[in-house]
């Protein structure tokens, strides 16, 4: 016998009644003891065990009839329904939750790593070049008012470069590349990078920073590559697919901020993606006839890293005269890390891909096809 | 903070510690100038966040683990949770659908998104996007909240939505004269020189806010007129000033804000400890929230408090410190835990929205008729409820 309310389903009265169960037929009483309905179980339709909410019994006329008391319809369905009550046992044992939290995050974990990654590929590829093109367009328009005032060079030194970096862009950065000179509003910062629509931007410290004209070259090369690669929008599809994958498996948006350590997988498609644009111009440069390690050296400057002789030395334990790096240097290091418009913000790793530049510099070609 | 709208609208449903409440006159409290004193029926909450939280990773897992296919299952057993855990006036309420209608209509859904992003790919994307969509999405939402309404109960009597295709057109045109402002204003943008586009900046926003209060008010207004509990229609007595107020009066907060974050915030730029670039995000981050947080308490308080059933209404008395303080605490742990403690976080939102909620019965609560039985939901609503962005208050 289970205590809970009865209602006929057409309007909102509720009496307290009692559920019995004789024979496979069920009866609802009223507290004077007269038969409220009285159906075969089978036909009612019992809700799941959900925690400890309460179960209705629900029969066809839309009659209801709801109890609190969970132990008791368990005990008197004897066996819970396999299915339902399958899910309440998993949901009350703490090995099985703690499997699942395992499973959602290395789910989470591979499908940022993988599935991700392939499927944006995939659609990056299928967009058209003009479509692409279409995405980077107004954005150098809109980024000039917040962050960039136009070059303080000389025109001379920009028609210069223009001149000689022309061959190059249109060697390998194909139609649509464009060079452009800037300077950051906030100060001087030396900083290179590529838009969608081919254009790659230069600023005036980074230009001034350099100490031998393929150092620059080289950078052009690095920046090429991203958009051969076209990096920005693999880098925002992948972004976007994520989140919507997320959101199909699971039907909740609350879910992809379980995968919060997925944004640190997330990084690293950047990390990934400066590879191939080292690659790239590592490439282009031995085609130039250029040694890649200006791009090196020029990276160990960008990243206040000491000049390589200065390193191979502090390993073999020779203190050179030069430059060695100071404590203070890597104390500002943090903030600057941090710093959205810095160059370490959007090429991270610098030191781990210095001395991978260098050494496939030092291997035979194969190595980078 | 894209994360809480479910929570509100499972708060909406809930409630209270009954037995007390009845016995207490709330007409006094109230001072209501009705002769036949209301009784204030408080929602309440009685979930617990442990207890969510292990069915949530369950449905995840195993949503996972199904590629989707549990999704379904998922999202009834989580709506029963909310639902039943909601008490008004010592009954719960109950969450009726069974998964598989879901599940059809999910299927749906996602065939429909992959076509849009097949068409997308091939620069059919805008004409979709501006022509399909404003067509789709007035039926959508009447479809949506029909199957919602229908698949609610609270003493076995059922919600209904009587909203048609034509009054959500009606209701929700104005947004596209914002949506066709806003590109506007971008071209406009992209085209001018930097200092025209600061000085239009606040005009627009200004309009732009003044429509969104329009947009709140005639969507609240349609929703609640068109709901109803069994055969008994809700009436919505807000007024528009009353959205066009909370919406101004959120600008006012974003200022605000923002003036205080800046006064603390440019020494520290200035002696040289931070960088701008690194600070400007957190003030930004610190206005966005508190304007939410004021719309959310703002707008939840109007939305309850206008609504009515003949000779009954609602009292809401949300606070902005009480839910900031709220979204605060489950911002920092489910920080902390690395997203675990969200559903969690579920649960203590609607244990807030459930407590500074109630329920002003005049009459008994044991007169309301059921509706018609209807006929098994249509595909419509099956596809409409995929899309379901939680935005249902019963």
């Amino acid at each position: 016998m289970i205590d809970g309310f009865f209602s006929d389903g057409r309007g909102s009265r509720r009496m307290p009644s009692t559920l019995q169960l004789a024979g496979g037929q069920a009866t609802v009483l009223d507290a004077a003891g007269r038969a409220l309905i009285s159906a075969p179980l089978a036909d009612t339709r019992i809700s799941s065990r959900l925690a400890s909410t309460p179960r209705s019994f629900r029969f066809a006329g839309g009659e209801q009839f709801v109890t609190s008391d969970n132990a008791a319809v368990d005990a008197l369905l004897r066996q819970p329904d396999s299915r339902w009550g399958l899910l309440q046992r998993l949901e009350s044992n703490y090995l099985a939750v703690i499997v699942c939290v395992a499973i959602v995050w290395g789910a989470a974990f591979l499908l940022a790593r993988y599935c991700v990654p392939w499927a944006a590929d995939q659609m990056a590829r299928q967009m058209s070049p003009e479509m692409a093109a279409r995405m980077g367009q107004g954005a150098l328009r809109l980024t000039d008012g917040v962050l960039f005032r136009p070059s303080a060079l000389p025109r001379e030194r920009q028609l210069q470069l223009r001149k000689q970096l022309q061959g190059v862009l249109e060697r390998y950065g194909g139609p649509a590349a464009k060079l452009h000179f800037r300077r950051f509003r906030r100060g001087p910062m030396p900083n290179a990078f590529a838009l969608p629509d081919g254009s790659i931007v230069l600023t005036d410290t980074l230009v001034k920073l350099a100490l031998h004209e393929n150092e620059i070259l080289a950078v052009v090369c690095h920046e090429i590559g991203h958009v051969q690669h076209r990096h920005l929008l693999r880098q925002s599809l992948r972004a976007s697919a994520f989140g919507a994958l997320i959101f199909l498996a699971t039907g909740e948006a609350s879910a992809a901020i379980v995968s919060l350590p997925t944004v640190l997988v997330a990084l690293s498609y950047r990390r990934e993606f400066e590879r191939e644009a080292d690659q790239f111009a590592i490439k282009a440069l031995i085609d130039e006839g250029v040694s890649p390690l200006h791009l090196a050296s020029m990276l160990r400057r960008l990243g206040g890293l000491a000049p390589r002789e200065a390193e191979d030395a502090a390993r073999e334990g020779n203190e050179v005269p030069g430059k060695p790096r100071t404590p203070a240097a890597s104390e500002g290091r943090f903030f600057r890390d941090l710093d959205a418009t810095d160059y370490f913000s959007t090429h991270p790793d610098i030191h781990e891909r210095v001395l991978w530049i260098e050494a496939a510099a030092a291997a035979p070609a194969p190595e980078l096809q | 903070m894209n994360e809480h709208p479910a929570t509100g609208q499972s708060a909406s449903a809930l409630p209270a510690d009954t037995a007390a409440s009845r016995e207490k006159p709330a007409a006094a409290a109230e001072g209501a100038p009705e002769s036949p004193p209301r009784k204030t029926h408080p929602f309440e909450f009685r979930g617990n966040g442990l207890e969510y939280f292990k069915i949530w990773i369950v449905n995840v897992a195993l949503s996972i683990l199904t590629l989707g296919i549990y999704s379904a299952w998922a999202t009834v057993r989580s709506r029963r949770y909310f639902y039943a855990n909601t008490w008004l006036a010592g009954e719960p309420f109950e969450y009726l659908a069974s998964p598989l209608p879901i599940l059809k209509g999910r299927a749906v859904a996602v065939a429909l998104l992959a076509l849009y992003a097949l068409s997308n790919m091939y620069l059919m994307g805008e004409i979709v996007f501006l022509i399909v969509l404003p067509i789709a999405a007035p039926w959508l939402i009447v479809k949506g909240l029909a199957f919602r309404h229908r698949m609610s109960a609270w003493r076995n009597v059922q919600f209904r939505f009587h909203g048609t295709y034509l009054k959500a057109v009606a209701a929700l045109w104005p947004v596209l004269l914002i949506a066709a402002l806003s590109l506007g204003f971008v071209a406009l943008l992209v085209k001018s020189p930097p200092q025209l586009a600061l000085l239009l900046l606040l005009p627009y926003v200004l309009l732009l806010m003044f429509l969104a209060a329009w947009v709140g008010f005639r969507f609240s207004r349609f929703r609640v007129n068109y709901s109803a509990y069994g055969t008994t229609r809700f009436r919505f007595g807000a007024k528009l000033g009353g959205y066009v107020s909370i919406f101004m009066a959120t600008l006012g907060v974003g200022f605000f804000v923002g003036m205080v974050c800046g006064i603390v915030v440019f020494p520290l730029i200035l002696l040289g400890t931070f960088n701008a670039e690194l600070l400007l995000p957190v003030v930004t981050s610190a206005q966005i929230f508190a304007m939410l947080a004021f719309q959310k308490q703002a707008t939840t308080n109007i939305y309850f408090n206008s609504a009515a059933l003949p000779g009954h209404d609602f009292r809401a008395s949300l606070s902005f410190w009480g839910l900031a303080k709220t979204w605060l605490i489950c911002l920092f742990l489910a920080v902390v835990t690395l997203g675990l403690y969200l559903p969690a976080a579920r649960v203590r939102i609607a244990r807030y929205m459930a407590d500074h909620i109630a329920f002003r019965a005049r009459d008994s609560l044991e007169e309301f008729s059921a509706a018609e039985a209807q006929r098994a939901s249509a595909l419509g609503e099956q596809v409409g409820q995929a899309f379901d962005v939680e935005l249902s208050p019963f």
